[in-house]
């Protein structure tokens, strides 16, 4: 310490000397890095030491190490000091009033007291006090750490403590109940279960939007089928959605969208195409999205749904990206194409898109339901096109799922220009899987026109015969795939190139690659059927070579050979005699060959062929051999080929909608009605301070006015408003007088309700609480153990606001 | 449901483990794991499946030259969660610890720290939205005052950094406490632009550069350190918001967005820095007229020569040109082929990586040029120049300048003209006398991420 010591003051000899800021920098380094240098010299036994010492500091400075060993991943090898045998040693700090300390304990009891449960149970006692401090935080501290140790003796301890802090005046205690909660569900469900469903409706009854965000994700875990939990708050929620952290509000819109779907009437669509009023046709929203049969029309949407998908809109600017998925999927799943363009949500998505963050993982994600959009509904992401243009900089699998993006948007007013870009990647770029994937999309283009279709063959097909050389395989056989589909699509027209591939594959022996020969080889036994004229001759330049070519040539020759033969039979008919046939001397020849051949199955396919021929069953070889042979190319794509993770797919699964088109029961009673609001906050100690919380309600702030009469108020700061009550049940007023308080059982006993009406419509008024408040506040708390009666206690409330502003 | 998070450091040593469970594994043992199963985790790919039921995902944090893991146990929820809670918790340490980045020794000296901060993020496996906001991670953590912040703030009372955690429940809005109190009482806007553009030239004799495809995307950030509750109001000139979606944080007002022809932002400010919005802006035409660039092919008696000349305008906003360089893309052949520079006004030749690096600092109205030439290899020549055929195919292929990527930064504009206009409190100002003499500070950062010139 006294070296560290030194340090620090010869660095304030240098500050002077040099700049201040400089110092600053060298001074932090020196702070901190000779502590935790200093930490981790210290041994066993002083860590031991340092953990039972009187002083704060000592033992704080032991868990700080204790904690370093677990984050560092020390406590695994050996070497270093083993944490578990400290368990005593870190227990006993379980009462440290310090509230670091508590919560590093805390985090050590978490982590390690299923291995120690006897000794861990000591702590419990400790914890338990801490569920009565005066400190929301610790409270909430004490319920996590009680939910966190897994001993099975703990249960019904949890379970009480639970039950009572059910009704704590903090949100954040009430929040951290509903994690505790979520943890006992997830530990013993079947002992629980019903208590834990009971105390979910109360979660989500609260009025404190931080309350409902938590309860939402128990909900979420646990209950994620018990939709008509939330018949009572459907308004609220979709009111107040924009208030709840924006986790939340993604998990609320998932739930949400599955209410809509089994409560709500489906929505209808109305065609608007003719003129005519009466003829309107009137169809329910159809099950698979954007297959609305009219071209015009307009949608019929149930009150309520209308606004969750208004609340949504407003949504759109969250820097949540969650948030953006959920939505969209929200309007994919309840509403039209037309309805989710306005909403303008497709651009919000494209806006993580185009973020300047490096967050591969999640680009993907976007990209992925981008693609899957795009492929049912193609004009969503239209507009935005050029986004999906390559940069050099963008990884391999992004490119990827943008060329996929690009395919699937493609149309007749963009496909020069994203041929030309295609072409650019296919040459310049070097990486194999973005040119194969820009291969792919090339083929795409061709769909659509018959020109275009003949242009990229022949841009195919020369790029490739000037490029072979430097083509990998891989892009080789691709140039093939597509050169052999286009080509067979429509073989009449492509003569030219048929020639020119004769050439490539006859002349100066530059394509060397076994496969790609193999297909052209192939290609021409197919052609053969349109354009007989040019196959002899090229079998017949192809025998000299024989030798040279691969497994997979020789065998394409085999074949060529042998459909030549079975045409020139079909072709002669009768006169054909197996003696005068040229072409059945080449095929001899060339079965003559393979019988040679080291490949076994060479060997054996030429005397499949020959003993067909040889025992003149030409009708077994013209099916053989004449087979029509399917189009490789499926002209729709898929969302199945287009790699999209299964995972993003089950999650834009569609919901089928349950409640019918027009069910009268369900509009006569409105089951939506809203539910009480569970209003904890007057039990606070202090006036309220979350009053700007409940001024958010009303969606234009009522903040300048709330603001301002805190600040009439004369006394310097409204918190510490003479009152402090301490853990002990003595109750002391600002002038030093002492209560008797009730336990804080017997005294929350009763939940009052107030109607939301009530909470949000009137304006809240600042209590000023002066010396001679306590006397009101006094006998409120008098009265107590007579049940309390909620208007009467508001009504005092409010009387004494108003006396003093 | 989350098992484990681990921070490592780009070599994947463990820097920082949290377990959530007693029975997570260590990283040493997950390492093993991976290796054996799924190793492309380790670098390129974002995910991977470690057992038939646990899952793990990898974001890389650039600014901080760490990779951040989760351990999570498959369930039907899809990914995007795990890849955004990993950003959103680096992003989180970063502002936490007020750095402009982390570093391994940062996180090492603050294991204790660090360990709280992921027991609030997380709780029981699951991601407690409540916490994510800067004020309660202080709240229940206070960042130490160290001898830094003594120094640099020596006004800052001694009293503030010791009993931070006494307040009780008094948050204002989710983001903010309520009783702050400040002496600096300032304001930073700070925005940023990043460009993403490709430009090409629209014939080979013309200078003229047509934009091809772009983006700007801009993001604002605030450092605010203000008493009380202010209710802020910055607003934009220069550019329109209206039609493009800019993401906000939680803080902003979106319906005074909406009402206000989308170029006023109203907001109560977190404490500290944060980042206002970010939005992108599709470029319809793109003309900076700072810099310049342009190159040009088959120069000389040869024409194997090439020069490149950069048009670095003077401007009385923009002093100076950061960490300028050009990349320079030659058609890839068969990589026989060996550029050498025969003339350079300003700047080095990197030729391993075909870069042309600038001073770290270079003063607007220069106008630098380089010239080089691009040679075959002779073995090259001899081999395939046997007919006359073969000569002309070799020299369609000489491999010649196809494209540049440019990368700087600079101070002062933005490319898409977009100002901050002015910075106001909103809010009744007479109760705080001290409120009317907040400092309001304004920085503009132009920075490239993807600029290609295409020949």
């Amino acid at each position: 310490m006294t070296e560290s010591i030194g340090n620090i003051a010869s660095a304030l000899e240098s500050a002077k000397a040099i700049t201040l800021e400089a110092a600053a920098v060298a001074s932090s380094k020196l702070g901190e890095s000779s502590y935790a240098h200093y930490s981790k010299s210290i041994s066993s036994q002083q860590l031991r030491n340092l953990l039972n010492s009187r002083h704060n500091r000592e033992v704080k400075d032991g868990m700080k190490r204790i904690l370093s060993i677990m984050a560092s991943g020390d406590d695994n090898n050996n070497s270093s000091l083993d944490v578990e045998s400290f368990f005593a040693d870190v227990v006993k700090n379980i009462g440290n009033e310090d509230s670091k300390v508590k919560r590093m304990v805390y985090v050590y009891l978490s982590r390690y007291a299923d291995k120690d449960p006897d000794l861990a149970l000591l702590s419990i006692n400790a914890i338990q006090k801490s569920l009565n401090d005066t400190n929301p935080d610790i409270r909430a501290l004490a319920i996590k750490a009680l939910s966190d140790i897994k001993i099975s003796s703990l249960c019904p301890i949890l379970a009480e403590s639970l039950r009572k802090a059910i009704t704590d005046s903090s949100a954040t205690v009430r929040s951290e109940v509903a994690f505790a909660l979520l943890k006992l569900y997830q530990w013993k469900r079947e002992e629980y279960e019903e208590d834990i469903h009971s105390l979910l409706k109360d979660l989500l009854s609260d009025s404190e939007p931080q309350v409902i965000s938590s309860a939402i994700l128990l909900m979420r875990e646990c209950f994620s089928d018990e939709l008509d939990l939330l018949h009572g708050h459907f308004r609220y929620y979709c009111k107040i959605i924009k208030q709840l952290n924006s986790w939340s509000q993604y998990y609320l819109i998932e739930i949400l969208i599955k209410y809509c779907k089994k409560f709500i009437t489906r929505p209808l669509v109305i065609d608007t195409s003719s003129e005519e009023q009466d003829t309107r046709e009137t169809i329910p929203l159809p099950d698979e999205y954007n297959t609305i049969p009219f071209p015009m029309y307009d949608i019929k949407i149930d009150d309520d749904l209308r606004l969750f998908l208004k609340q949504l809109e407003t949504l759109r600017f969250s820097s949540n990206p969650l948030v953006i998925f959920s939505c969209c999927n929200a309007f994919y799943q309840l509403t039209t194409s037309q309805y989710f363009k306005k909403s303008k949500l497709p651009e919000a998505l494209i806006g993580f898109l185009t973020s300047a963050s490096e967050n591969e993982g999640l680009k993907s994600v976007i990209l992925q339901s981008i693609l899957m959009y795009s492929i049912s509904d193609s004009t969503l992401f239209l507009a935005n096109m050029k986004i999906f243009l390559l940069f050099p900089n963008d990884s391999v699998s992004i490119s990827v799922l943008k060329l996929k993006v690009l395919s699937a948007l493609l149309n007749e007013n963009n496909v020069q220009f994203i041929l030309k870009q295609l072409k650019y990647y296919i040459n310049h770029y070097r990486n194999e899987r973005i040119v194969l994937e820009s291969l792919n999309t090339l083929l795409a283009c061709s769909n659509l026109s018959i020109e275009l279709e003949s242009h990229i063959l022949n841009w195919a097909v020369i790029n490739m015969e000037s490029k072979f050389k430097i083509l990998t395989n891989d892009v080789l056989n691709c140039y093939i795939n597509i050169i052999r589909e286009l080509v067979q699509n429509n073989p009449q027209s492509h003569l030219r190139v048929i020639i020119k591939l004769a050439d490539i594959l006859t002349s100066d022996d530059r394509l060397t690659n076994d496969n790609a020969r193999a297909g052209i080889i192939w290609l021409f036994g197919e052609i053969s059927a349109i354009e007989f004229s040019v196959c002899p001759d090229v079998l017949r330049k192809l025998i000299p070579n024989f030798v040279d070519e691969g497994v997979e040539a020789r065998n394409q020759i085999l074949t060529l050979a042998a459909k030549l033969l079975s045409y020139e039979v079909d072709n002669l008919g009768d006169s054909f005699t197996l003696d005068d046939s040229r072409i059945a001397k080449i095929f001899a020849h060339v079965s003559y060959l393979c019988k040679f051949d080291d490949d076994f199955d060479i060997r054996d396919r030429a005397r499949l062929i020959s003993s067909i021929f040889d025992s003149k069953k030409y009708e077994i070889a013209t099916l053989l051999l004449q087979a029509p042979k399917p189009r490789t190319r499926t002209s729709e794509i898929s969302s199945n080929e287009l790699q999209i993770d299964k995972d993003i797919k089950s999650y834009h699964q569609y919901i089928a909608w349950e409640a019918a088109a027009e069910n009268s029961e369900v509009e006569a009673i409105d089951i939506r009605e809203s539910a009480p609001l569970k209003d904890y906050s007057k039990y606070k100690k202090s006036i309220s301070s979350d009053y700007f919380m409940s001024g958010r309600n009303n969606i234009p702030r009522t903040f300048d006015k709330t603001y301002s009469d805190t600040h009439r108020t004369s006394t310097p700061s409204p918190a510490p408003a003479g009152i402090a009550v301490r853990s002990n049940n003595s109750f002391t007023s600002g002038s030093g007088q002492k209560y008797k308080l009730q336990s804080l059982d017997e005294f929350l006993s009763d939940i009052p309700t107030t109607t939301k009406t009530r909470k949000f419509d009137k304006p809240r008024k600042i209590v000023r609480i002066e010396e001679e408040d306590t006397s009101s506040e006094e006998s409120e708390y008098d009265t107590s153990d007579e049940s309390v009666d909620d208007e009467e206690s508001s009504d005092e409330e409010s009387s004494s606001s108003s006396e003093s502003i | 449901m989350y098992i484990a998070f681990y921070i490592c450091d780009t070599k994947n040593q463990l820097v920082f483990q949290y377990l959530c469970d007693s029975i997570a594994p260590h990283f040493s043992k997950l390492l093993t794991r991976i290796h054996s199963l799924c190793p492309e985790v380790l670098d390129v790919e974002t995910r991977g499946n470690v057992s038939k039921d646990l899952k793990i995902y990898r974001y890389f944090s650039a600014t901080n030259n760490l990779n951040y893991y989760a351990l999570t146990i498959v369930s039907r929820h899809h990914d995007l969660e795990p890849h955004h809670v990993l950003e959103s918790i680096d992003t989180l340490l970063v502002e936490y610890f007020n750095k402009t980045n982390l570093t391994t020794t940062k996180i090492m000296n603050n294991y204790d720290r660090m360990t709280i901060l992921f027991d609030l993020l997380i709780d029981g496996g699951i991601i407690d939205g409540n916490n994510f906001y800067m004020n309660k991670l202080r709240n229940q953590i206070p960042l130490k005052n160290d001898f830094s912040n003594f120094i640099n703030d020596a006004a800052k009372s001694l009293q503030k950094g010791q009993a931070p955690s006494k307040t009780v429940d008094n948050e204002v809005v989710p983001w903010r406490s309520k009783e702050i109190k400040t002496v600096r009482n300032e304001i930073y806007v700070d925005v940023k632009e990043t460009l993403y553009v490709t430009l090409i030239k629209s014939n080979r004799a013309s200078h003229r550069l047509k934009l091809l495809n772009g983006y700007i995307n801009g993001s604002v950030s605030v450092d605010s350190s203000i008493g009380g509750v202010p209710m802020l109001e910055v607003s934009f000139g220069g550019c329109d918001f209206k039609d493009i979606i800019p993401k906000f944080h939680d803080c902003v007002e979106v319906n005074e967005f909406l009402t206000n022809d989308g170029n006023i932002i109203k907001f109560i400010p977190p404490d500290g820095k944060f980042q206002l919005m970010e939005y992108s802006m599709a470029l319809s035409s793109f003309n900076d007229n700072l810099i310049s660039c342009n190159f040009t092919n088959g120069l000389g008696n040869s024409n194997d020569e090439f020069e490149i000349t950069l048009n670095i305008n003077k401007s009385n906003k923009v002093p100076k040109i950061n960490n300028l360089q050009v990349c320079l893309n030659f058609e890839n052949r068969e990589g026989q082929s060996k550029v050498k520079i025969l003339r350079n006004t300003h700047g080095r030749f990197e030729y391993g990586k075909n870069t042309w690096i600038f001073d770290s600092e270079l003063l607007t109205g220069t106008l630098p040029v380089l010239r080089g030439c691009v040679e075959e290899e002779t073995k090259n020549e001899e081999d395939g120049g046997i007919d006359g055929e073969g000569r002309r195919i070799l020299s369609k292929l000489r491999p010649e300048l196809r494209s540049v990527i440019m990368s700087f930064q600079y101070e002062g504009q933005l490319p898409s003209g977009t100002r901050v206009s002015s910075i106001n409190i909103r809010n009744d100002s007479t109760s705080n006398p001290q409120r009317q003499q907040l400092f309001k500070g304004v920085k503009y950062v132009t920075k490239t991420s993807n600029y290609e010139i295409r020949g």
